[in-house]
């Protein structure tokens, strides 16, 4: 099952296009990391796939045909938007209530366990939490609604350091916990690693690469040697992005065939900080794996 | 202890088979997010209603002539307290608009909360309706027993067909709900349109004051008047002619539009006869003539005027909930 399907999926604003072209088909069962620098479409994505923004051409299904901010999307999925924006008039205990009341499934006990394990206090106005203690509020919500699918916009964006550390870890716990699926968005490169499975990159709009985390590192190696990217045997690799210095040049490339190295250049596997920041410094690169999805109105999507 | 809720069996069978979430609980998250609000604005009411409430037992229990003069009559209080309701009473629909609908919805999108509030299990409309509604038929209750009150208040104080003056009128019960909805509604709408709250509340004062002026400058010809003739005209030396002021409010007489004088058979008399000596005038057995609105129809007025404001009320509303589906959050 994939959770979000979108096929040639466009939104504009005025005359900007925020996003365009997207054919992308998420499989269930991932930490999927959406990233992308500022203005990138990430936001307009989620909210496209929460419903809350409708796209202004193309098509988009969640939860396999799902249209999204149906009810049954709305039941399954939980969002926590970005800068998780809650009642700060409210106390805790409140927001848990006015939480409570607006949706169909809820799992009080959680609720108040969670934000007792993070010693949340409940009578505590929302808008006097720190911003950490906010994020883990709303997380809280999104969670206790038990969704199949979690959407997370930017959640880390606001946090400090250690807070960003508690909330991906609470966030891994509950994961594992539910076998939840999780679509989160990030311009915060350095923790992917550690959490996200899945990764999508947008640029400018537009999509530049999706599929799993092992295989796109596994199809990427840095090559360091003497000479500039011009040397490399295009029928090897494919560069992504080259950076030269005098003495020797570092490439990232895409490797076109699944075996052995390039003569001449020294390789390295490819962390995934530098497989996102090279695709990201290169707009025109892309690397989607071919995700097939369907046309509206048409069965769901297989991923590739 | 960890409990799901509703229980997993009560509402799904098979897979993921629910309802829509309830309405009593949706108001009950209205209640809780508006409370501060709603609360200042019936304390408010209720202020003026208890002002009303002692000058209007103090005026009605003075056992002397509101408009007598002498050292003991209460003219004074009636007037300060007449005027200060005048005021009052018709800007209370503009403030229901201005502080209760404006902020209602652009509020939600201009701190983001919508974002929250829309990707919930109660859906947009749901919401919408949940929050608006409940607030409007507090409004309406409030604006209805106002109205009830301040009738009580003018009671035996003035005659009725002062009731029908374009001031008093919109402060009748009916009228008076069917402005405070108005008011509201609008107040929400223009916060749907603008999407920030203090334009939103600009917005709300200048149209509402705009609609109360229209109002209070409108005539009210929701049925086409009646023609009667009154009393015979007394003239005066000088030629110019009256009439007296018992005959104005003859039986059944609510609102008069006009008087003019006229021949037995209604027709009305031309400029140039109006130029007749007095002498002719009683001759031909001229009389007044008034094109008036029965005091009967009050009831039917308010009723038609509550009716057109609802169905605009309801128009407002409906136009709210397709920018809330259509629009971004």
């Amino acid at each position: 099952m994939n959770i979000i399907e979108s096929c040639e999926l466009g939104r504009r604003f005025g005359r900007t296009w925020a996003l365009r072209d997207c054919t992308l088909a998420v499989p269930a069962g991932h930490v999927v990391a959406l990233v992308g620098p500022n203005g990138a479409g990430k936001t307009t994505l989620l909210n496209l796939a929460v419903g809350l923004l409708r796209p202004t051409c193309g098509h988009m299904s969640v939860l396999a045909g799902e249209l999204p901010g149906s009810p049954t999307a709305r039941r399954s999925i939980g969002f926590v938007a970005q800068d998780a924006p809650l009642y700060g008039h409210l106390s805790v205990a409140d927001m848990l209530l006015v939480a409570r009341n607006m949706n169909l499934t809820w799992d009080d006990g959680r609720a108040r366990t969670r934000l007792a394990e993070l010693a949340i206090p409940p009578d505590r106005k929302v808008r006097n939490l720190s911003g950490g203690q906010k994020a883990q509020l709303a997380l809280t919500i999104a969670v206790a609604k038990r969704p199949e699918v979690l959407i997370l916009d930017e959640p880390l964006a606001t946090l400090d350091p250690l807070a960003r550390h508690d909330f991906t870890s609470s966030l891994m716990v509950t994961v594992a916990e539910d076998d939840l699926s999780v679509v989160f968005s990030s311009h915060v490169v350095s923790e992917l690693e550690r959490i996200a499975d899945y990764l999508v990159v947008l640029n400018n709009g537009q999509l530049q690469i999706a599929g799993e985390v092992e295989s796109l590192l596994a199809g990427h190696q840095i090559l360091t040697g003497r000479g500039g990217e011009q040397f490399l045997d295009s029928h090897q690799v494919s560069v992504v992005h080259a950076l030269e210095a005098e003495a020797q040049t570092h490439v990232l490339v895409r490797m076109l065939a699944s075996e052995g190295g390039v003569p001449g250049w020294q390789s390295q596997p490819a962390r995934l900080e530098d497989l996102v920041l090279s695709y990201l410094r290169e707009p025109g690169a892309r690397m989607l794996p071919g995700p097939t999805v369907a046309a509206p109105g048409d069965s769901p999507a297989v991923p590739a | 202890m960890t409990a799901l809720w509703p229980a997993a069996g009560s509402h799904e069978s098979g897979a993921g088979r629910f309802g829509p979430v309830r309405w009593r609980r949706l108001v009950s998250v209205t209640v809780r997010q508006h409370k501060s609000a709603l609360a200042a604005y019936v304390a408010f009411a209720v202020i003026v209603a208890a002002a009303m409430a002692v000058t209007g037992l103090i005026l009605h229990g003075s056992g002397t002539d509101v408009f007598s003069a002498g050292p003991h009559s209460p003219w004074r209080l009636y007037d300060v307290t007449s005027t200060s309701l005048r005021l009052v009473l018709p800007l209370m629909p503009v403030l229901a608009g201005l502080f209760l609908g404006a902020p209602l919805v652009a509020r939600e999108i201009e701190a983001g909360t919508a974002r929250f509030a829309w990707a919930q299990g109660a859906g947009r409309s749901r919401w919408l309706l949940a929050t608006v509604v409940p607030v409007a038929l507090i409004l309406v209750v409030i604006a209805a027993g106002l109205g009830l009150e301040f009738r009580w208040w003018m009671n035996s104080l003035l005659p009725p067909d002062r009731y029908w003056t374009a001031g008093l009128f919109t402060l009748n019960p009916l009228p008076f709900a069917g402005w405070m909805l108005a008011g509201f509604s609008l107040g929400v709408m223009l916060g749907a349109a603008i999407r920030r709250t203090v334009p939103a509340m600009a917005g709300t004062l200048v149209c509402c004051l705009t609609g109360m002026y229209l109002a209070l400058m409108w005539q009210r010809s929701y049925l086409p008047p009646l023609r009667q003739a009154a009393a015979q005209p007394t003239f005066s030396a000088s030629g110019g002619y009256g009439w007296s002021v018992s005959s104005r409010s003859g039986p059944g007489v609510g609102q008069i539009i006009r008087s003019a004088l006229g021949w037995p058979d209604g027709r009305l008399l031309t400029d140039s006869q109006l130029h007749h000596p007095a002498a002719w005038f009683r001759a031909h057995h001229i009389q007044i003539w008034l094109t008036y609105q029965p005091g009967s129809r009050l009831w039917l007025f308010e009723c038609i005027e509550f009716g057109w404001l609802a169905v605009l009320s309801a128009l407002l509303i409906g136009g709210t909930v397709l920018l809330i589906r259509r629009g971004a959050s």
